[in-house]
């Protein structure tokens, strides 16, 4: 019996190990605003929601001189993936929409707030800011217009939906 | 002559009583009146945390206690763990203590050198401090990078673990014990920005379950033991 429970001894002594976690960084620094509008069917009175196609004249980040996206001939946008400054808790982004035949433009902000905690993922990976508790502070938006979807900055994770 | 037949019965009774009160008479003792008295204290550590401890980036120890109480025993775990981790981005380090208490219960009950397979219970908790320095790249260029440096000062946790394993008598009172634990339900309080990472005792707090091993030497002082009761004439 000894002899069984030694050699049980070596063979899970041979078998221990440590967990190692997984290298999987979801953080991102950027907020992601989708366009949608609604659309109602004629027949059934159902109504959908799809994506709207915008041209932008251009996008400012505020602590960016420069503006983020610049007016490109025929390409729109249905989303848009805009940075945050990660030293400070707020951010502005300026919109400035215009129709497809360029006639009319119109300037739009919206001011986010967000809190950070950090997380230790795994030693090969590091350390990460994960941002947090996302909160529309400001913007020209009606508030029937815009929806907060994920108060959390992931990667390939829409955080608001902006109505047309 | 019914008369003599009566005495004689008498005088015959009392010399059997007579003759029994004589010898010193054994008492039967209830084998389970004394079977939960323990018979020893094992004092031991645990090798794998003597040997991760040569590595820089952890150092610790653990003492582990236990006494039986006829198949069950009670144990009791100490230990201290400390880490100095190189993260891909900076660094991170811990440090703390804990303590685990629990129960195993022995289904080897008849094996003669008392070795033991064990199913055990235990809770865990742990009292620690953290520190994190690293630095992360924004997205948009132009923001730069960010260095932050932060700690956690005074963090405690807990958890639950079952634990299984075999205990072997390699020679008089040295001892050798495996033990698998498998811990789950952590719970940690007293982090603030910076999420506990790595307790003491427990491992990575997000993760549940956590898997983890000990390979443990042991000591086992005997305690004295209660000898069979034997009781002589009373009437003397």
């Amino acid at each position: 019996m000894t002899r069984i429970l030694i050699l049980l001894l070596a063979i899970l002594f041979g078998a221990s190990c440590f967990n190692e976690p997984d290298c999987i960084v979801t953080a991102s620094t950027t907020i992601k605003i989708d366009f949608k509008q609604t659309k109602t069917d004629k027949i059934t009175l159902l109504k959908t929601v799809v994506d709207s196609a915008l041209i932008f004249d251009y996008v400012k980040v505020f602590g960016i001189d420069s503006p983020y996206i610049k007016y490109i001939k025929d390409k729109t946008y249905t989303s848009l993936t805009l940075p945050i400054n990660p030293k400070n808790k707020t951010i502005t982004y300026y919109l400035n929409r215009r129709s497809i035949s360029g006639a009319t433009v119109r300037l739009d902000s919206i001011q986010f707030d967000f809190a950070n905690e950090t997380r230790v993922v795994a030693p090969k990976c590091g350390a990460y800011t994960y941002f947090l508790d996302l909160k529309v502070a400001q913007t020209s938006f009606d508030a029937t217009k815009y929806k907060l979807v994920s108060n959390r900055l992931l990667k390939n994770t829409t955080n608001v939906q902006v109505f047309f | 002559m019914f008369r003599y037949f009566f005495s004689l019965t008498v005088l015959f009774f009392c010399c059997s009583a007579l003759a029994q009160n004589s010898k010193p008479i054994k008492i039967r003792v209830d084998t389970l009146q004394n079977k939960y008295l323990p018979t020893g204290i094992r004092i031991g550590t645990d090798v794998l945390t003597l040997i991760r401890s040569r590595d820089n980036s952890f150092k610790g120890w653990e003492v582990n206690v236990d006494t039986d109480f006829y198949r069950y025993f009670f144990t009791v775990d100490y230990g201290y763990w400390a880490t100095d981790q190189l993260l891909g981005n900076g660094n991170y380090k811990n440090s703390g203590t804990y303590l685990r208490i629990g129960t195993d219960i022995n289904f080897l009950l008849k094996d003669p050198d008392k070795n033991m397979f064990f199913l055990g219970l235990r809770y865990g908790i742990s009292s620690f401090r953290e520190s994190v320095k690293y630095t992360n790249a924004a997205s948009y260029i132009g923001f730069g990078s960010t260095s932050t440096e932060l700690s956690n000062e005074n963090v405690s946790g807990n958890w639950i673990e079952v634990t299984s394993g075999l205990r072997v008598r390699m020679f008089s009172g040295f001892w050798m014990g495996m033990n698998a634990r498998l811990k789950f339900a952590p719970s940690v309080s007293g982090g603030a920005k910076l999420l506990p990472y790595d307790m003491p005792g427990y491992g990575l707090a997000e993760e549940a379950p956590y898997w983890g091993f000990n390979y443990q030497l042991f000591w086992r002082i005997p305690l004295p033991k209660f000898k069979t009761k034997k009781l002589n004439n009373p009437t003397k």
